[in-house]
């Protein structure tokens, strides 16, 4: 318990986190190439053909796995914001801002692949349903977080308390859209995997492989890319620290030498 | 090896949401690593300044 403890302790200090962190980058950035390349290719070449959505249905090896990260990376900023508006610790903020980015890629990865995947199936690209509907406004969540940001960013922690805020208000839209095919009357599917073991969901094996490496692949993209950003702003709010002059000046002679 | 990439007749809407997927994550990359080089160039160049400006002074 006590190098958890230390472990967290050690990780809310801009130092130590850009210190440990430095060396995850590769390793996850080399999980996400290989797990994606394998996960695409079991998935569009040797997953089975649906019965129903015939090869349309492969899609969902890229739709389903940005869904789920645009909901995750959105409850990883809430609770990012809550720490950042209720301890101000520098490393939340860091955090919070650095998957804003990401998290609103996935969003628009997650709708224009939903629309390409709707316009077979349904015979329309858009549709105001409440499933695509609550996206589009995670979407605007996303875009909200970095606007507020943006317009006091030369105060920067300011900014982020700002930003903070926004973001724990948006956190009542992730149950709207995880619910939103129950509760109302929806032309989306369901849910593609059920944990409970209910009856919904996919359950050929073969078909269920590629759509969980690659929702593994995506996790370790976004770890990779979430780290590298919140060691950017790091750097760039702590500009004027002694950590950041001794790293800038081991890191730029290593580049040259 | 056409065959491979047939996907009936989804061959669009399978493709090019692979392509939207791949491209979104390159650009991330790519824009993330270009950040990052720009941060550390521009904390370099206020550092020489500042020296700069101190040994002037001195």
């Amino acid at each position: 318990m006590n190098r958890i403890v230390k472990f967290y302790h050690e990780m809310g200090s801009p130092p130590s986190f850009y210190r440990i962190t430095r060396h995850w980058l590769k390793p996850m950035l080399f999980l996400a190439i290989v797990l994606t390349l394998y996960g695409l290719i079991d998935g569009l070449f040797f997953a089975p053909t649906d019965y129903q959505q015939g090869d349309s249905y492969r899609i969902i090896f890229v739709h389903v796995p940005a869904a789920w990260m645009s909901m995750f990376i959105y409850a990883i900023i809430g609770i990012a914001g809550i720490i950042t508006f209720v301890w101000r610790m520098k490393v939340a903020e860091a955090v919070m801002m650095a998957c804003v980015p990401i998290g609103a890629l996935f969003t628009v990865i997650t709708l224009l692949t939903g629309m390409l995947w709707g316009k077979p199936m349904w015979g329309t690209y858009w549709d105001w349903d409440a499933r695509m509907t609550s996206e589009l406004i995670l979407l605007f969540l996303y875009i909200g977080v970095m606007g507020i940001y943006s317009a006091y960013e030369e105060d920067p922690r300011k900014a982020a308390r700002l930003a903070a805020l926004v973001a724990i208000i948006g956190l009542v839209n992730l149950p709207i859209i995880r619910y939103s095919v129950v509760w109302w009357t929806s032309i989306h599917q369901g849910s593609s995997i059920s944990l409970m073991g209910g009856s919904n969901g996919i359950k050929d094996w073969d078909m269920l492989r590629p759509l969980l490496v690659m929702a593994l692949a995506t996790k370790f993209y976004f770890i990779y890319s979430m780290l590298s950003r919140a060691q950017s702003y790091l750097l760039k709010t702590e500009s004027k620290k002694q950590w950041v002059k001794q790293v800038i000046k081991k890191e730029l002679s290593g580049d040259q030498s | 090896m056409m065959e491979l990439f047939d996907m009936g007749k989804y061959d669009f809407y399978v493709w090019t949401s692979i392509g939207v997927f791949i491209f979104a994550l390159l650009a991330d990359f790519v824009s993330l690593k270009s950040q990052s080089k720009k941060i550390k160039r521009l904390i370099h160049a206020k550092q020489l300044k500042t020296q700069q400006k101190h040994s002037g002074d001195n």
